[in-house]
């Protein structure tokens, strides 16, 4: 293996070599048209081989000329002579563009989103030297198709990028290429009907004349690009793998790393040591009680949230969420059944103690109402919640809990057939929508565990606006909702502006009394309504 | 551990040619497959043209016309006509009169032919307007013969560019207003915005 690695850190000869392959690429396309095809074998293995270049100016250069290099060869293959426009629906002109698009696939996957987006760029040139299938109509049409046809490779680059295994890679080129076929679909029926002749008055008419070119072409960029892209990356997966490389993809890079040796990528990647702690976390969870469980998990998190917010980036950082997410279930399974944990209380709590607290009416959350209920890791607010959700399923109402793990909340509640939980994934916009879907059953209340996560990952501007759409959902359903979060993950300004959206505020804290820590509550704020601010207990 | 035992440069010369011998053992079959005669077929052939070429022809030319420069026009013939046939019935006084009319589209028609005359068209725009139904009836007629036209209004009719044309000064506005609506509701979008920071998460991840 020394030799090899010795030869591959040459600069000079790799240089040489990728722009070598280039001219090769170009004889075969443009000079050997039955074999016009095998161009894009010197092309792919330059591309392959330009990540080893460390001047970013030659690198660039490489990635630039073999864009060029590719979607020239397969503009050529596309181009039809006006008159001829039947050849334009053959597949196999599809098939060249497809390459062309594995190879910026693979230049993502193997180098990352710049490396793709350059040698895709390249594209634009090469097309609108060619003419490929664009708009002869105008100049302005001939511009417009030509950057529509670049938008297209670039799709391929965005749906590429950061996909960790050639799995996740085709998956994704499959939407890449229905997404760009859409596109080609669009430049095809452009080239084919002119738009200062075909007759749109009759919308009917005019759809069942296009439709055919637009379904194939969008068909055939389909299958040849999920075909393409698929078998290139794995056989690059393939490659390594004999080579004894893995690859592992960060925000703004791509490594490979000998199989198993990741101390490298730790020194790089705080997110990585982050997950060896939290495997750590789950192998000796049996071991810890209640108290250290929840000071480890605070830490793990607070590490987490530290990171979010410097925006780092990693390939593990969505593993480290989902991981900590597990975490917070296991410890909320155990939580609700043990005792509180002592932490830092509010003043007055403290001060007030336990002579301060009286035994009162429990707090119900009216319809319609929302209500957030914060408090410090390990005061029970969740099992608060959830008694809340209890007591509507004991009077025969529906009630719902929205989390990452319900199932964890599920266990706590019990079997109950008017109870429903909606499982939602990391990611906003996908929950904005399960809620909503969820929000058509009517619910008469809703336990959202989801803030957690969110508070750190999203802007205030962007949490607010999410918390007052759903707001507004939960109050066209007349439901009453309850959100929870952890004081302590939160500043104080984004806590006071998170307060701000809600109905009502409920404060939980643990103050130690005669050394043993008690959890006790109060209603906080409540817009509108008399309430009354002493503390209780809460057992 | 066992430590690997290391063969001299023979033995490893021995090993690359095994390796290689190996690997070519299994090109040649491909080589020798004539890979390109068995995948031969109609490459445009698929389950959206089951016709294949036939059908791409067909898809693309509905109605079997051509367009040829003549005397500054574009004659729109059927296939079947080639420039000698046009020479041959140029001498017709209605032939020219279609040929020099100043309308957009005139047609001349004889008992064997119909050419239509493309004036002020490029040339995508007669392949274009040889792919309209009007256009593909007109051939399908017999009557009148000698010279007629054919009405702007009635072919093309509507197009886009018309449309967009003649109503600019609207699609200037809505698409300043939408723009305008879209800044000022912009930040009240729940999941919009795209904050630095923000973490998206992408897919595949």
């Amino acid at each position: 293996m020394g030799a090899p690695m010795r030869l591959t850190e040459n600069q000079y000869l790799m240089a040489a070599l990728c722009f070598l392959l280039i001219p090769i690429a170009v004889y075969l396309g443009a000079f050997v048209p039955g074999y016009s095809f095998a161009a894009f074998i010197p092309l792919a293995l330059s591309a392959l081989l330009a990540r080893l270049l460390k001047a970013k100016p030659i690198k660039s250069l490489c990635y630039l000329a073999l864009g060029f290099a590719s979607y020239w060869i397969a503009g050529t293959a596309l181009y039809a002579p006006l008159g001829s426009e039947w050849r334009m629906l053959s597949f196999i002109p599809f098939l060249g563009l497809a390459c062309a698009n594995a190879i910026a696939a693979l230049v993502t996957y193997n180098d990352g989103e710049v490396a793709g987006t350059l040698f895709a760029g390249a594209s634009l040139v090469a097309v609108l030297l060619t003419k490929g299938p664009l708009d002869s109509g105008g100049i302005d049409r001939f511009l417009i198709t030509g950057l529509l046809f670049a938008l297209a490779s670039v799709i391929f680059v965005k749906f590429t990028a950061w996909a960790r295994g050639a799995g996740y890679a085709s998956y994704n080129a499959l939407k890449a290429s229905i997404v760009a076929g859409l596109i080609y679909g669009l430049i095809y029926v452009l080239r084919v009907f002119d738009i200062s002749v075909l007759d749109i008055s009759k919308p009917g008419q005019a759809i069942a004349v296009v439709s055919p070119i637009f379904a194939n072409a969008w068909w055939a960029t389909a299958v040849t690009g999920f075909f393409a892209i698929s078998v290139i990356l794995v056989l690059y997966e393939l490659g390594l793998y004999i080579l004894g490389l893995q690859r592992v993809v960060a925000e703004d890079y791509v490594a490979l790393v000998r199989i198993g040796e990741t101390a490298d990528l730790e020194k790089k990647d705080p997110y990585v040591a982050l997950v060896a702690k939290l495997e750590d976390f789950f192998e000796r969870f049996a071991t810890y009680d209640v108290t250290r469980a929840a000071k480890l998990l605070w830490e793990l998190e607070q590490e987490y949230y530290s990171l979010a917010s410097k925006g780092t980036g990693s390939p593990v950082k969505a593993n480290a969420g989902r991981m900590l997410v597990e975490a917070r279930g296991m410890l909320l399974g155990t939580k609700l059944e043990a005792l509180p944990v002592a932490m830092p209380a509010p003043k007055e709590a403290a001060r007030g103690g336990a002579g301060a607290t009286r035994r009162m009416e429990p707090i119900d959350v009216p319809d319609g109402t929302v209500v957030l209920v914060e408090g410090p890791i390990g005061s029970r607010k969740e099992g608060f919640c959830l008694d809340l959700l209890k007591k509507r399923l004991d009077k025969g109402e529906k009630a719902m809990v929205v989390s990452f793990e319900p199932e964890k909340e599920g266990e706590y509640v019990g079997d109950d057939e008017n109870l429903r939980l909606v499982k939602v994934e990391q990611n906003i916009n996908d929950m904005a929508l399960s809620i909503s879907r969820a929000l058509e059953e009517k619910p008469k209340i809703v336990f959202f565990n989801i803030l957690y996560w969110l508070a750190p990952n999203y802007s205030v501007t962007t949490l607010s606006g999410f918390l007052a759409s759903t707001l507004k959902k939960l109050k066209a359903s007349k439901s009453a909702a309850i959100f929870v979060v952890e004081q302590e993950m939160l500043s104080p300004q984004m806590l006071s502006t998170l307060e701000s959206v809600f109905d009502g505020v409920i404060e939980f804290a643990t103050p130690e009394d005669g050394g043993k820590a008690k959890s006790k509550y109060r209603v906080k704020e409540f817009k509108f309504r008399k309430f009354d601010a002493e503390w209780r207990d809460y057992w | 551990m066992p430590k690997e035992s290391t063969g001299g440069t023979a033995w490893a010369l021995f090993a690359g040619f095994a390796v290689l011998l190996g690997v070519a053992s299994l090109a040649i079959p491909v080589i020798l497959a004539n890979l390109s005669g068995k995948w031969s077929g109609d490459s445009s052939q698929g389950f959206f043209m089951p016709g294949g070429t036939a059908e791409a022809q067909n898809i693309t030319n509905p109605y079997h016309l051509q367009a040829l420069e003549y005397g500054g026009k574009y004659a729109i013939v059927r296939e079947a006509m080639a420039k000698a046939d046009l020479d041959a019935i140029s001498q017709h006084s209605q032939f020219q009169a279609a040929l020099a009319g100043a309308e957009r589209l005139t047609v001349f028609r004889s008992e064997a032919w119909t050419v239509i005359f493309a004036g002020n068209s490029t040339l995508k725009e007669a392949l274009g307007m040889m792919r309209l139904k009007p256009i593909g009836d007109e051939f399908a007629k017999t009557e009148p013969l000698g010279f007629s036209t054919i009405k702007p209004s009635d072919i093309p009719g509507l197009t886009i560019t018309k449309l967009v044309g003649d109503n600019l000064p609207y699609i200037v506005i809505a698409a300043f207003l939408v723009g305008a609506i879209y800044m000022l509701v912009r930040p009240s979008f729940p999941m919009g915005g795209g904050e630095d920071g923000e973490d998206e998460e992408g897919e595949g991840v």
